[in-house]
């Protein structure tokens, strides 16, 4: 119940209006928007908190990590300039189509090997891009955003160091 | 014979074949719905006319801002309905300052005059339509899609300085006496920030348009942005890369040719680089210096209905003292520089004339319009030797 209550307060606080705008837009004017991954981990955060059940294990959120930190590693460097080629310009609908083919076999494998967390973040966001929920018509907007990669960089090199330090 | 177990096992097949069906499902939707269009769009080009707009130019100066607020820069325009011309710039009491709006006024050749500047997009009315802080505004540009309707694109910052841009839109249906909401376009994944606009916008045959951006946040290169005419980013070309070149300004010559002139920035040649295409935007040759000196400045360039190709720059390597034309009927590769613009006073050592716009309207008339030391939008009126009887 407290902690019921504590969720309610940050709702509360976030949509309070100084001139004319919630805190959440002060928040998303400086942060940028989510993507749908982070709210799928927001969102089952939110849940645990509450005293709901936990959603994934480690072993899925180690796959997603991977996947969102080798994604990272391929979009931000050429993104933001270093060379002609613009793995960004690939999650515009009119390109679509390639990145959707090289997308498919990460989605089969979490579904071989049973990865709920990243089937239910790929599957998530490619229909969140159908209904244009967010405010980016690019794909790779749906699926990763740079909090997202910190937060996951940070998670793995936490969890490389406590079991290198394990295995001393 | 029934068990717990073989139903256990059932139930979970049932959900693998869900699960599976949802993914296929969900890669199909976005696979469907997303068809490009079936053939590379080409450049929406008039042909050239036999007469030239730049036999004999006659320029008429006027300075279009009202002088307050006192820090004004980055016009832009376009024409409206009976030969007139719109323009943009932003202005307020600093460039950056919080009260920074874009401002509007309207030239008409028959009285040969600007009408009292407007305000046409605040920073308040911007955060409240985007549901988000917005600190301040900057470049606008305007344009007039295929079904008539003005775009004004334009810069935000929410944090940070202009490395923080970001880039909106409003669409105007009455030639630019009011605007629908303010919408913004996802253009970088680091947080959208870093992306700017100042060249103006590019019609291509299929009705979508071609917005120039450029990005100022680690990288310095420019953009092609494909638009949809309901608003979407249909896709994004490279024009360069690196931390080189700034607001690209393309021009199109043909339907599958054109050229695009960039600033030079950082340790560049202080030339005015150029790329080109020859496929239609989809891919386009590595940055090439071109013959005019660019002292880390913005250019504008346009082809004229004569076929030339018109730029407006400032001739040094160091300063943004004077403003010159130059005219190339090679499609941009020799250029012949015309005398320089002559500001509305003597030009001193603290003279700056920058961020020049160039338009050319129906009736033949090259319009320029360029910011006098950050103090005054100025605005000088050519008329060949054939349209000066017919304004």
């Amino acid at each position: 119940m407290k902690r019921l209550l504590i969720l309610a307060a940050a709702v509360a606080l976030l949509s309070l209006p100084i001139e004319g705008i919630p805190v959440a837009g002060y928040v998303r004017g400086i942060g940028g928007e989510l993507s749908v991954t982070t709210l799928l981990l927001l969102a089952s955060a939110i849940v645990a908190f509450a005293g709901g059940p936990k959603l994934y294990d480690r072993e899925e959120l180690e796959t997603l990590a991977a996947f969102v930190l080798f994604g990272a590693a391929f979009l931000y460097p050429m993104a933001l300039g270093l060379t002609s080629f613009d793995p960004y310009a690939l999650g515009f609908p009119a390109r679509i189509r390639v990145f959707l083919l090289a997308l498919a076999p990460v989605a089969v494998f979490a579904w071989f090997r049973g990865r709920l967390l990243l089937l239910f973040a790929i599957v998530l966001g490619l229909a969140a891009f159908r209904f244009e929920l967010l405010e980016s018509r690019n794909l790779w907007d749906y699926l990763l955003d740079p909090w997202l990669t910190l937060s996951m960089l940070y998670w793995a090199g936490f969890t490389i160091f406590a079991r290198f330090s394990k295995s001393r | 014979m029934y068990t717990p177990g073989s139903m256990k096992s059932v139930e979970s097949r049932a959900w693998s074949l869900l699960s599976l069906g949802a993914v296929a499902a969900a890669f199909a939707a976005a696979f469907v719905d997303q068809a490009p269009s079936p053939e590379p769009p080409t450049f929406d080009v008039a042909p050239a006319s036999t007469s030239t707009s730049l036999g004999a130019l006659g320029g008429e100066t006027r300075i279009v801002s009202a002088g307050s607020p006192p820090s004004v820069h980055s016009a832009t325009a376009v024409e409206i309905a009976r030969g007139r011309v719109r323009a943009f710039w932003y202005g307020g009491s600093r460039e950056g300052a919080k009260d920074v709006a874009i401002y509007t006024a309207v030239f008409d050749p028959l009285a040969s005059a600007w009408s009292p500047q407007e305000i046409a997009v605040t920073r308040e009315e911007t955060a409240r339509n985007l549901g988000r802080y917005v600190k301040k505004l900057g470049n606008p540009v305007v344009a007039r899609d295929p079904r008539g309707r003005l775009w004004l694109f334009y810069v935000s910052v929410s944090v940070g300085g202009w490395s923080g841009s970001a880039v909106n839109f409003r669409i105007s249906e009455d030639e630019g006496a009011t605007w629908g909401r303010a919408r913004r376009l996802v253009i970088s994944p680091l947080l959208n920030l870093g992306t700017l606009v100042r060249g103006p916008v590019v019609v291509f045959e299929d009705g979508t348009l071609g917005l120039p951006v450029y990005h100022e946040l680690l990288g310095k290169f420019g953009e092609l942005l494909r638009i949809s005419p309901e608003g979407d980013v249909l896709d994004k070309i490279r024009l360069s890369h690196g931390r080189t070149s700034l607001q690209p300004v393309v021009v199109p010559l043909a339907p599958h040719d054109a050229v695009a002139f960039l600033r030079s920035s950082g340790s560049s040649p202080r030339r005015v680089l150029s790329v080109a295409t020859s496929d239609g935007g989809r891919t386009w040759s590595e940055l090439a210096p071109t013959g005019l000196p660019n002292p880390d400045a913005s250019i504008a360039a346009l082809r004229a209905s004569g076929g030339e190709v018109v730029i407006a720059f400032n001739d040094s390597e160091a300063d943004r003292r004077n403003l010159k034309l130059a005219v190339s009927r090679d499609g941009g590769s020799r250029f012949e520089i015309l005398p320089a613009v002559e500001p509305p006073e003597p030009p001193q050592a603290s003279t700056e004339l920058s961020y020049p716009w160039l338009l050319e309207t129906s009736d033949g008339a090259l319009h320029l319009l360029y910011s006098w030391n950050r103090r005054w939008i100025v605005h000088v009126r050519y008329r060949s030797s054939d349209s000066a009887g017919h304004p």
